[in-house]
């Protein structure tokens, strides 16, 4: 009996040790710390779930600056700088040769087991699939953004892309119209491609509705200010809601080449003290920028997952959106009111601060609402 | 039911390929053209390439001595005064004040043939030191720089009026040192001027408007061609044979060809394009 008992406690032993296989799992990407975006924040943060789980965790980008060889982050994860040229927008030049003698080094060094490239506009992490594939590694590629098809630059990096997924064991998207995006531009299997949305940390984005002022409505817009996050629509947008509802304000976070025309307009129309521009924020501020607004607004005209409204709705502000790309499958409906990508989506903002308005009077009912949210992140993390 | 949603976990694994996958996807064929449209848009192409022949014919014929500028200068002349008196009265409907308008275009002819008489000496010495091989290198690289950029009705980007009667003038400018006298390339530069800057205003009116007339100008225009070059030599006009049936028979049919593998496709990843009210 005793000895029967053994066995089993052996064994279950053996299967435990047989499940949590540790891997060496390498992050290749372009875009890493210091630089700030959606793409790093998220292969930082995979990482860190990643090392939690037992496994080795390196990533592997370009240096930027002085900023060369090995350096370690949070928890031991360790990020080699390589010394390669960087032609335009943080992205290396596409040789496939050149880095061959640097990566293969690493691979072997750090035993590296799985190979996990990010983002289809860095060449780094496309040539990194190739090495990889080549020395028996398994390779997994996630792809962030929508592509389009038709002009010479979406041609050349279509074809590249095709070329790194056919090494690929498997291809992650962050939305299924990405997924779609990603069958047609690659011409992969679907079968091939799973659908894994981004994730917001819930601890740090918090509602706080006392930072709140109950004499506003204030609007929320943090994004960078550039062509395809639909600044011209913002620009068009602002005079005609703060012309017809008084006590609508706005709050604007971010840089831009279009930082200009936002200024231009608050000149014209003389909304100095209904506009507010704060420049570009801190990633670390963001929170505390969030919780001042009653109603976040985004204008994008193309997103494949927005992760500002996900950290707006976890914060507890009313999200507006345009109606692009992945963004109708991120929220449920109550958390997201969705409009089309025109100037005349001013009139649905208006129906929106109504029922903002509403809102406000009933205060007791907005603050109710918040841990609704909370409970919501909570329960999908 | 698996939904297209993200918000929610779903009893489908990650990598589920549901009926409805790529259901948005808008294929769009655009414009296609038919053989026939193909054919009749090509013309004004050949139309071109006939004209540059013809001025090029002409050049030989003054280099060799076997036309004279008097008979090139009163006959084009002559030629250009009925176009413009045709044209002004009967084919543009457009109200034409043939009296004050004729003046103003009678005042700026006057001009810039004193000016061209003027600088006709200067011309002729202009590249008379560059070799004769580099002369005609030059002018035939311009001839096709002319070609490729002339505006034949699309709405192509590589369009430009501009490079390309600046490269016909700098053809013809070059071409004029190689010239015997000074009357030689005013009479050159005159029938430069008409062949390239004015003929395709009426040749171009008469391609948007009268498709019967467009057809009748390029049949009578090749066949002008076709007898200049051969009276010339065989090859010349062997090769311009060639050449003319290639742009407007082959070309127009792999086009039409080519049509069929066209693909533009559309869905909900693209940029959504800003509708000002």
């Amino acid at each position: 009996m005793l000895l029967e008992k053994q066995k089993e406690y052996k064994s279950r032993k053996v299967i435990k040790k047989k499940q949590i296989r540790r891997h060496s799992i390498c992050m290749v990407s372009d875009f890493f710390y210091p630089n700030m975006g959606g793409v790093e924040s998220h292969i930082y943060q995979l990482s860190q779930c990643l090392l939690a789980r037992g496994h080795k965790v390196i990533v592997i980008t370009h240096a930027y600056g002085n900023r060369k060889g090995i350096r370690y982050m949070t928890s031991g994860l360790k990020v080699y700088y390589l010394p390669l040229l960087v032609i335009y927008n943080q992205c290396t030049l596409p040789t496939l040769f050149s880095t061959l003698p640097l990566l293969r080094n690493i691979f072997i060094r750090e035993k590296v087991t799985v190979v996990h490239g990010h983002s289809a506009f860095s060449a780094l992490a496309l040539e990194s699939v190739f090495h990889a594939n080549t020395m028996g590694i398994k390779t997994v590629f996630t792809d962030h953004s929508l592509f389009g098809f038709a002009d010479a630059s979406a041609i050349i990096t279509n074809k590249l892309l095709q070329m790194a997924l056919i090494l690929c064991n498997h291809v992650i998207c962050v939305s299924h119209v990405g997924k779609e995006n990603t069958v047609l531009r690659a011409k992969v299997r679907p079968s091939l491609v799973s659908v894994i949305p981004n994730a917001v940390d819930t601890t740090i984005f918090t509602p706080d509705p006392s930072k709140r002022n109950p004499d506003n409505v204030t609007i929320v817009v943090i994004s960078r200010l550039v062509y395809r996050k639909g600044v011209d629509l913002l620009a068009g947008v602002i005079p005609i809601l703060c012309k017809d509802y008084p006590q609508v304000h706005f709050l604007i976070g971010g840089e831009g080449p279009k930082r200009i025309d936002l200024e231009e307009v608050r000149e014209r129309h003389q909304l100095q003290d209904r506009v507010t521009m704060l420049g570009a924020v801190d990633h670390n501020k963001v929170r505390d920028v969030l919780v001042c607004g009653d109603i976040f607004l985004n204008a994008s005209l193309t997103e494949a997952f927005c992760m500002s409204i996900v950290e707006a709705a976890a914060c507890g502000l009313q999200v507006v959106s345009t109606k692009v790309g992945g963004v109708p499958e991120v929220l449920p409906p109550d958390l997201v009111w969705l409009t089309e990508p025109s100037i005349a989506e001013g009139e649905h903002t208006r129906n929106h601060i109504y029922y903002v308005e509403r809102n406000d009077k009933m205060f007791g009912k907005c603050r109710a609402s918040i841990p609704a949210y909370t409970e919501i992140f909570e329960n999908q993390k | 039911m698996w939904k297209k949603i993200l918000y929610k976990k779903q009893a489908f694994p990650d990598n589920y390929v549901d009926q409805s996958f790529l259901c948005d996807l808008n294929n769009v064929n655009g414009e296609s053209y038919s053989i026939q449209q193909s054919f009749f848009c090509t013309t004004a192409v050949t139309q071109e390439i006939c004209c540059t022949c013809i001025f090029v014919v002409i050049f030989a014929n003054l280099v060799s001595e076997t036309l004279s500028p008097s008979f090139v200068i009163s006959s084009s002349g002559l030629l250009v005064v009925i176009f413009y008196l045709f044209f002004s009265t009967f084919l543009d409907k457009t109200c034409y004040n043939l009296l004050s308008k004729g003046f103003e275009d009678l005042k700026s002819v006057v001009i810039f043939m004193s000016f061209a008489l003027g600088f006709s000496s200067i011309m002729k010495t202009l590249t008379e030191t560059i070799s004769t091989d580099t002369v005609y290198a030059m002018s035939t690289f311009m001839f096709l720089v002319h070609l490729v950029f002339h505006d034949y009705g699309a709405h192509a980007v590589i369009v430009s009026e501009t490079i390309s009667i600046n490269a016909a003038v700098f053809a013809t400018v070059c071409l004029g040192s190689r010239l015997p006298n000074e009357i030689y390339t005013f009479a050159l530069l005159l029938i430069g001027a008409e062949v390239f800057v004015l003929s395709p205003v009426p040749r171009r009116y008469i391609q948007e408007n009268c498709p019967f007339g467009q057809v009748v100008l390029t049949v009578l225009l090749t066949c002008i061609t076709m007898l200049l070059m051969g009276s010339f030599e065989t090859p010349y006009l062997l090769c311009t044979t060639i050449v003319l049936v290639c742009v407007n028979f082959l070309c127009p049919l792999y086009f039409v060809y080519c049509q069929a593998h066209k693909r533009h496709i559309s869905g909900p990843w693209d940029e959504a394009v800003v509708w000002s009210s």
